[in-house]
C-alpha cells in the first residue's frame, strides 16, 4: 500500500512501521493510523508521524530518553487501557515536538506523551499529572545540557 | 450541575473513595483562591482542567509545523556536539 505524505510524496507503507491510536491523538480523534518515518541525516532522535488518512497531517516525534534523560512520567492503569500490555516494561514513550519557523526554538510536549506498545503497534496519548512536565520543553537546551554533563 | 456550599475544613465525598476538602479560602471576589485537598485511590489521576486545553492547543500548533526538515536535522546534530571551550 502506498500513501500520500506531506513531505515525501507517495511512500510505500511498511506495516511494521504503522502505529494505531484507537482513540486518535488529543484533538485529532478522527485520525487513528500513522506511519512512523525514520529520518536520514540528523542524529536519529527525530522521526515523523504521518497520518495514513490525511496527507497534510504530520507530527514530529522524538524518543524522550535520548534527549530528556530524566523523563519518567507516572502512568496510571487507565493510561494503559487498550494497549494490550501485560507489564509496563513493554511500553515505549514518544513525545510530540512543536517546531516553529525558527527551528532552534523547537519544544517537546512532555505533558502529553504517546504511550506505545511496540509489539502490538498500538498507542495512546495520555496527559500526565506531574507538575514538572509541561507542553513546552526546549529540545536544544536539553541536548546542550547533556553535552555539558558528559563533557 | 450539583452546586454545594462548603466552609474551610469541610469536605465533599464523591462515590465511595474520593474526598475533596476545602483546606483554605483566601481573598475576595474575582481574586478569591480556594485550596482543595483531594484524597483518592492510588490509580486515580487528578488534573487541573486547563492542562487539557494546553495540550489540545499544543497539539494543534505541532500539527501545523512548517519548517525545513534539513535545517531541523542539522540543528539536532550540532546541538549534540561539544561546544568549543571559550
Amino acid at each position: 500500500m502506498k500513501i500520500l505524505t506531506k513531505r515525501f510524496g507517495l511512500v510505500e507503507v511498511d506495516p511494521s512501521k504503522v502505529l494505531t491510536f484507537p482513540e486518535g491523538l488529543i484533538g485529532f480523534s478522527e485520525y487513528k493510523d500513522y506511519l512512523v518515518i525514520d529520518l536520514e541525516g540528523g542524529d536519529g532522535c527525530l522521526k515523523l508521524l504521518q497520518s495514513l488518512d490525511e496527507p497534510a497531517l504530520e507530527f514530529v516525534i522524538l524518543e524522550p530518553r535520548g534527549v530528556f534523560l530524566d523523563y519518567d512520567p507516572v502512568l496510571y492503569p487507565n493510561d494503559l487501557a487498550g494497549l494490550q500490555v501485560s507489564s509496563p516494561d513493554e511500553l515505549m514513550l514518544l513525545v510530540v515536538v512543536t517546531v516553529p519557523k525558527d527551528v532552534r526554538k523547537m519544544t517537546a510536549n512532555l505533558q502529553a506523551p504517546l504511550v506505545v506498545n511496540p509489539k502490538k503497534r498500538l498507542g495512546k496519548q495520555v496527559v500526565v499529572a506531574s507538575p514538572e512536565y509541561t507542553t513546552k520543553h526546549s529540545v536544544l537546551k536539553a541536548l546542550a545540557s547533556q553535552v555539558r554533563r558528559t563533557g | 450541575m450539583l452546586v454545594l456550599t462548603r466552609k474551610k475544613g469541610q469536605a465533599i465525598k464523591i462515590g465511595d473513595d474520593i474526598v475533596v476538602t476545602v483546606t483554605e479560602v483566601r481573598g475576595r471576589g474575582a481574586k478569591a483562591l480556594v485550596k482543595l485537598g483531594i484524597e483518592a485511590p492510588a490509580g486515580t489521576k487528578v488534573l487541573r482542567e486547563e492542562v487539557i486545553k494546553e495540550v489540545v492547543d499544543e497539539m494543534a500548533l505541532a500539527s501545523g509545523s512548517e519548517f525545513d526538515l534539513n535545517e531541523l536535522q542539522a540543528k539536532m546534530k550540532t546541538a549534540k556536539e561539544p561546544q568549543p571551550q571559550s
